[in-house]
This record gives structure tokens, sequence and C-alpha cells, in this order.
């Protein structure tokens, strides 16, 4: 099966050149470019009419914010991918749509081939990172660890803090898999276990966040 | 209300309540005066210029015009010298009192608000001659010369208190008041900056990042034209950025130490920090951030012209890390000997010397072909 009968793709981006250049790049490699939107709202009833299986999403977006975007996303269609395709200038809000459950981020000044390997290793469900994006997730763990509250499940393993480690300092999973004698599909899962556990404790957080209000709004009536 | 605006307005409270009881003794004694008519008559001016002062004072704010202070400062000498007039025999203030009695002090409030602590003190000093006059020309009948001289003494110290003090905190408030003001700007210029960048951020970036990326594509005279572009794009992104924020004596967020080292290094350089501030004292901020840098230099000379960097800075709560990390050329562990024997490790030398200089350590670690890593570890 090539690309084109199986990738669907939605492109987000509220900028009309940037949209159009990104369209064509993935059409002319290959892929089904399903549907394109320029703000939340719409980005959101496009893929759950087309339901793509990758959404290449830039944060910077009127209506909805990206992060709020791809947090609709992926409750209406969990088995999604969601890419961010965003300037280098906003860390944070990349961080926050890691944890509402974007799996990829590349920034905007990457070429078309690192795009095209992105949407493509993002549909494969493989995690797409920056060294950058690597160590703000490594930060949030490192917090996590010393918080009292925080769920035995949602903490890194050893081995998990080490491979996360080599990816915020660069190395490709190829190398990582090298230097500890592993199986690059092994690096892989474990770099996708760290994801899936801050997004476990992202909703845990929202759930201990909503008791607490829903307790408080108790005692107040 | 502004903070003068309200210093004016407690004067005016103060005015109208010392002239209620200025009022009451006046009138509860003006039988006794050598001229009641003329003691009502200064009640009267004393009455009307409360009123003026109330509406003019709170009215000119800022600028209260000089012609008011005086005549405010005028009139409360002349009602003290009036007492020599009105009463002369005749006895008030249960026997040592003048007719303004408290309302006086108005006068050199309003001097030490306006001008402060030095003019207050004048203005103090003038109705403190006034009143010695007028109480040396009064004839109280049996009084001690003595208890004359004590009282006018003690009415001075308390003018030049008010005076004083009224002036001195004044002058505190509006200092406070002017912090504030620049505080409310800096931040107004701060939120505009942020505005800018957004914009920025939505419009010219992105265009300068696909003429970078369509132009690198197209090559040959596009090419150059992205190279410039991209260099714009990194010069614009430094420059909407937000500005670091200094805080005095303070600890120091060790991210935007190591981001300005990687951001003026040579080599293109990727740096992953945690999301939340790593505040470590000014000192060990310095020493890492100089210590990367020699780093950084390190790679730029040595690794080669393709190498590129990473540094990483891990906070685990205990322990801080920051690894410099290359993909160059890397070296042997015989090259490290090698340019160990021969006195050429200078540069890591330092590097160790400032990290343990710090209560840290330092490590190296090199493979041919796998560039260099760099690891800086530091207690907190």
């Amino acid at each position: 099966m090539s690309d084109a009968e199986v990738l669907g793709v939605l492109v987000v981006d509220d900028h009309p050149m940037w949209r159009d250049s990104v369209v064509r790049d993935l059409t002319e490699a290959g892929l089904r470019v399903v549907g394109t939107a320029e703000d939340g709202p719409k980005a959101v009833r496009v893929a759950k009419a087309t339901r793509p299986n990758v959404v290449v999403m830039d944060l910077q977006l009127p209506g909805l914010s990206g992060v709020e975007t791809t947090r609709q996303v992926m409750e209406a269609l969990p088995d999604c991918h969601v890419l961010v395709l965003s300037a280098s200038g906003e860390p944070l809000d990349v961080l926050d749509a890691v944890k509402a459950g974007a799996t990829g981020y590349l920034i905007k000044s990457a070429s078309r081939e690192e795009l095209i390997d992105a949407v493509r290793r993002t549909a494969a469900g493989d995690p797409v990172f920056t060294a950058g994006l690597a160590g703000l997730v490594l930060g949030e763990f490192r917090k996590i660890s010393t918080s009292p509250t925080a769920e035995a499940d949602t903490r890194l393993s050893e081995r998990e803090t080490e491979i996360l480690r080599f990816v915020a300092k660069g190395l490709t999973y190829k190398q990582i898999a090298e230097r500890l004698v592993l199986s690059h599909r092994t690096v892989q899962n474990h770099v996708q276990n760290c994801l899936r556990k801050l997004q476990l404790h992202t909703r845990y957080e929202l759930v201990r966040y909503a008791v607490q209000r829903g307790l408080d709004a108790d005692a107040d009536s | 209300m502004t903070t003068l605006g309200s210093l004016w307005r407690a004067l005016t409270i103060f005015r109208w309540a010392t002239l209620a009881w200025a009022g009451f003794l006046i009138v509860r004694d003006h039988k006794n005066f050598q001229h009641p008519l003329a003691g009502l008559v200064v009640l009267a001016v004393m009455a009307a210029w409360t009123f003026v002062a109330s509406v003019g004072y709170e009215r000119y704010g800022k600028r209260v015009p000089r012609w008011m202070l005086g005549a405010d400062l005028g009139i409360a000498a002349a009602v003290s010298l009036a007492t020599l007039y009105v009463v002369r025999h005749g006895v008030v203030l249960g026997g040592a009192g003048l007719l303004p009695s408290t309302w006086a002090a108005g006068a050199v409030a309003a001097w030490a608000v306006a001008w402060g602590p030095w003019w207050g003190i004048a203005a103090g000093s003038t109705l403190g001659v006034a009143g010695w006059i007028s109480h040396g020309g009064l004839d109280r009948g049996g009084l001690e010369h003595g208890h004359v001289s004590q009282q006018s003494a003690s009415e001075l110290v308390l003018f030049l208190l008010v005076g004083g003090v009224v002036g001195h905190l004044v002058r505190l408030a509006r200092r406070g008041a002017d912090d504030l003001a620049r505080a409310v700007e800096l931040q107004a210029a701060t939120g505009e900056r942020e505005r800018l960048a957004r914009e920025i951020h939505d419009s010219v970036l992105q265009a300068l990042a696909l003429i970078h990326r369509r132009g690198r594509e197209a090559g040959g005279v596009a090419a150059d034209l992205a190279d410039l572009a991209a260099a714009q794009e990194i010069e614009l992104r430094r420059l909407v950025a937000k500005a670091p924020v200094e805080v005095y004596g303070a600890d120091v967020d060790l991210r935007e130490s190591l981001r300005r080292t990687c951001d003026a290094a040579t080599v293109s350089v990727e740096f992953a920090a945690p999301a939340a501030a790593v505040l470590v004292p000014a000192r060990c901020a310095h020493g890492l951030a100089a210590a990367a840098t020699q780093a950084l230099d390190n790679v730029a000379r040595h690794a080669g012209p393709k190498a590129r960097a990473w540094v990483l800075l891990d906070d685990d709560g205990e322990t801080i890390t920051v690894s410099i990390r290359d993909d160059g050329v890397g070296c042997t562990a015989a090259d490290l000997a090698d340019a160990a024997a021969a006195g050429r490790l200078g540069v890591a030398q330092s590097m160790r010397g400032r990290i343990e200089g710090l209560g840290g350590t330092m490590c190296l670690e090199a493979m041919p072909g796998q560039g260099v890593e760099v690891e800086f570890r530091v207690g907190r």
C-alpha cells in the first residue's frame, strides 16, 4: 500500500500562503491532503468529517488555540496523530500541545524533506521530537517526580529518563539504540511511553483540579 | 485619587477640624476680649481662607501657585499677631493660647507638602516667631514671663515638627508613587512588546521562514536570499524575545544565562531546558555560563566545520546538570593524553577549575567520529 491510499492529512494554519505551500509539498510527495482549516473550530469539524491520519497543526490560530484544538481533535479521534508545525518562538505552547496529545513537533524552518519525513513518522506512531522539546518534557517529569501527589504510573523509569536525556542532547533514536545496545523500536517505545505518561499526568491533574473545584463549589453552596 | 490629591484632601479635613476648635474657643471667650467684634471678624477671615484653601489646593494639585502658599502662611501669621490687638488683656484657651490655636499648622503642612521638609521647617519657624511675638505682647494678668516663653517654645517645636515630618513623609510617598508609576509604565511597555512579538510572529516571521525554505529549494541566487531571510528571521526572533528580567541580589534564572551563551556561540546550537525557571545564585549562573561558553568555543575550534552542538540544562531538584554535546570529529583517549602531555588541555582545566570553584564536578567524554560531550554537575 502506498501513502496515497493510507495517509490522509489535514493541514491547519491561518496563514494562507504557508498553508498552500505545505499542501503542495505534501501532495507532491504523494500524500493525500483530505482538508485544510484556517481556524480551530473549523479544524475540529473537518477532522471529525474527514478522519485524517495526521493533523499538521499550527499553534497560533484564531478562534481556538492550537493547544485546545489539539485536545478536541484527540478527544474526537483518539487514533489520529497530531504533528505540531510551529515557529520556534513558542516552546511552552508546544509543551502544552504535547500534553494535550500531540506526538510530533517540527519547526517551520525545516526543509520539505524533513516535513514529509515527519508526517510519515508521526502517522506511524513514531514520536517526532526536537532536543528542545525533549528538554521541556524532561523538565516536566523532574517536577512530577518531586510532587507528592503524582501517581506512580506517571513517573519515568530510569531507562526512560536516560533515553529522554539523550534525545534532549540531540542524539537520534539510532544513535541512542547503538549506545544502549537496544533495538531502534525499543528506543521509540520508551519515548512513546514518556509522552503517554505525560499526557496521563496531565489528565490526572485536570481531574484533580476539577474535583477540587467541585468540592469547593459544594462547600460554597 | 493620586497620592498628592489625597494629601491635600487630608489637609482640608485637618483645616476644617482645627477651624471648628478655634471657632469654638473664640466664640466661647470673645466676651472677655478687648475687641470682641474684631475677634469674630478674625474668625470669619479664618473660615473664608479655609474655604479658599480647601478648593484651591485640591484644584491646583501639583502646581499650587506661590501666591497661594504665601497667602496661606501670611494669613496664619497675621491671625496669630491679631491676637495682640483683639485679646490684649483678656485670656483665651485656658489662659495661654493664641487666636488661631492649632489652625495655623495647616499652613505649615501645606508648605511641607508642596515644597518639601526644608520649606516646611521655614514656614514653621515663621509661625513660631509670630507666636513668640504675640505671646510676649499679651498681658496675661499675673502669668509669669517664663511660662509665656515656654509656651511659645513648645509651639515652635510643634510647628517645626509638622513642617519637617510632613515634608519628609510626603517626599517618601512621592518617591513611592513615582516608582509605582514607573512599574506600571514598564508593565505596559512589556505588554506592548509581547503584542508586537505576537504580531511579528504571526506575519513577518512566517513569511521569512517561507522565503528561507522555498529559496533554499530553488538554489542559486535564491539560496543566497534564503540565507539572508534565515539570518533576519533569527535576528528578529531574538529581538522580539522577552527581555531578561534581572532582580538585584536575588537568584538568577540559569536558563536565561545559558540561552544568551548559546545565542552568542559561533556554532549552531540547540538549547534544551525545562519550562520553569531554574533559579540559582548569580555566582553559580555566571560560572556555569562562562564554562559553557568555553565548551562551545572549543566545539567551534576543534569539532570541524559541520559540527552542531546541543546544550541541555537538567535540574532534578538536587543536582543541576549542564551538558554540552557536539557531533563533530571527536577524539580518542590517546589524543587527549597527548594533548595533556603537550600542555594543551588549558581550556579543559580552566573549565574544570570554574566548576570545582562552584563545588561541582566536570566530566568529559569523547569518541572518535562521535563528537565530544562535556558535563558540568553542580549540587543545589
